[in-house]
């Protein structure tokens, strides 16, 4: 009598074999490449216009990411004894004895155009094309500046930069340039000097996943 | 009545494996199973003399015969080799001796070859007990569901393997390209999206990777012919820099997918392996491990690398 203890042999599959023979399993391994942004001020120049009597600042910034951005812009300048949530350029009056007048402001209108060029792609707004591999978008007239300081500064308006282009996708180097133009004029009753004006670039990570 | 055991049949296999000095390999003279003249002299004798220490050869017969199976047998001394050859018989009618035992093993051309998985049962105890038992080799590859997972630092997937002999491995996988264009190469790669979220027609990123491959829970056939090198369970993770257990993928994707005869790819690297002997049967493991590492041009996102382990039995 021939008894063979040995499980094995029971459970010898379809794979139990003489000679060679294989078997093949394939995994999917996945990873997760985060997303990365850096911004920098690429140029900023000023251009007096002496005829109408007023001045044009143009700044422009390299914008690096992996995917996708959102832009918007702040900024805050004093009116009486407060101060209101959008950048103009302003400055503070003077008496005939050069003192600061307290509360009291001298503003120039201000502005605003923007520009971005070489992205890959815009959640919404019109793409215009500068060659057939380089197009350009404008919010508020581009250079021409005719975007309000008001609409430049509320993201949650649709008529705003952020409400106008939504998403912006990097080009395939994974960057684009965007270029703000404010532009202040003064009026008959502008007082001389310096005026100033601060705006704030925000620039806030839109992933777009993969389904 | 006759019981045997499979904890005991294992025992011996690993025993033989350990006993054994000088090695063997058959010839293909007279149109048997085996290798040519020159692949036993250049690949065998000669691979063996300067990888492993091997010093003499001899040829010789398993059965008598005039056009008996040769085998080429090897020895560490010569004195290894005239107390074979003295055991064996040199009969009148015979061109070479007569050695009724052999042990079939070692490495032909640095890769490991058919031999070393025959089972020690058939071939030590069937004549002496005049019972041939034949117990086909299994063989089942499976994902390990569990094993996968990421951290910071690299991602990691692994594979069970259930044999109930010595198997070979090798790798291979396909990813897309920048274009869309299936290669045979595993990358991380995924579909470029546009600023609304949807896919772009034939445009992927990828992304540069590095691999790295551990068996365990097995036996692997270079530790037991070689004692001297402290582990041959991994390939390209930094172990000969960081220890055994490291965990540092430095193998390129294109090496990966070498088949096992190239002595740079993982399956020459490792070797052959058999899932360890023991009373739950677990199957062995080969872990993969790889990293990644991308800038501003590759898109964030989930990236996808498709692998497939091939694994072979070579029953003898």
């Amino acid at each position: 009598m021939f008894n063979i203890k040995f499980k094995y042999l029971l459970s010898v599959g379809a794979l139990a074999s003489f000679g060679s023979f294989a078997d093949t399993a394939g995994i999917v391994l996945k990873f997760d490449h985060p997303q990365v942004m850096s911004v920098s001020l690429s140029s900023s120049s000023d251009y007096l216009n002496t005829y109408q009597s007023g001045v044009k600042n143009t700044s422009t910034w390299r914008i690096k990411s992996n995917n996708g951005v959102n832009i918007g812009f702040s900024g805050a300048s004093p009116e009486g004894n407060g101060i209101v949530d959008f950048p103009r350029f302003y400055k503070q009056e003077v008496n005939a004895r050069s003192e600061l007048i307290p509360s009291q402001y001298s503003y120039l209108e201000t502005t605003f155009g923007v520009t971005i060029i070489n992205y890959d792609s815009i959640e919404r707004g019109v793409t215009r094309e500068v060659t057939s591999d380089l197009w350009y978008s404008i919010w508020g007239g581009g250079l021409f500046t005719t975007g309000t300081p008001e609409l430049l500064a509320d993201a949650s308006n649709t008529l705003s930069p952020n409400g106008y282009w939504g998403t912006i996708m990097p080009n395939d180097q994974g960057e684009f340039l965007m270029s703000l133009y404010a532009e202040g004029v003064a009026s008959a009753n502008s007082q001389s000097g310096n005026y100033t004006m601060s705006v704030i670039l925000k620039l806030t990570a839109d992933e777009q996943i993969n389904p | 009545m006759l019981i045997v055991k499979k904890t005991t049949l294992i025992l011996l296999s690993i025993l033989s494996f350990n006993a054994w000095s000088f090695i063997c390999q058959p010839a293909d003279t007279y149109g048997y199973e085996g290798y040519s003249a020159d692949t036993l002299y250049n690949g065998y004798f000669r691979y063996n003399v300067t990888s492993n220490n091997y010093q003499s050869y001899s040829i010789v017969q398993q059965e008598a015969g005039a056009v008996a199976q040769e085998f080429w047998c090897l020895y560490q001394s010569e004195s290894e080799k005239t107390n074979h050859i003295t055991s064996c018989e040199q009969l009148a009618t015979d061109p070479r001796p007569v050695c009724r035992s052999l042990n079939i093993g070692g490495f032909v051309d640095g890769v490991t070859n058919i031999t070393p998985y025959a089972d020690p049962l058939i071939i030590g105890g069937c004549s002496d007990e005049n019972l041939c038992l034949s117990i086909p080799q299994t063989l089942s590859v499976s994902v390990d569901e569990t094993e996968l997972y990421t951290d910071s630092g690299h991602v990691a997937g692994a594979f069970l393997i259930s044999s109930n002999g010595w198997v070979d491995f090798s790798f291979s996988g396909t990813s897309l390209d920048a274009t869309g264009f299936e290669v045979n190469t595993p990358y991380f790669y995924k579909p470029d999206l546009d600023a609304q979220g949807n896919p772009i027609a034939d445009r992927y990123d990828t992304l540069d990777a590095t691999l790295g491959v551990r068996v365990s829970n097995a036996e692997l056939l270079k530790q037991i012919i070689d004692t001297s090198t402290p582990s041959y369970d991994s390939w390209k993770l930094n172990s000969d820099v960081y220890g055994i257990e490291a965990v540092q993928p430095v193998g390129t994707t294109e090496d990966f997918i070498l088949p096992f005869s190239d002595s740079k790819s993982p399956g020459y690297a490792i070797g052959a392996f058999s899932p360890l002997a023991n009373f739950n049967e677990e199957p062995a493991q080969i872990r993969v491990y790889a990293r990644a590492a991308g800038g501003y041009a590759q898109q964030s996102g989930i990236y996808n690398m498709n692998i497939v382990l091939s694994v072979t039995a070579h029953e003898q």
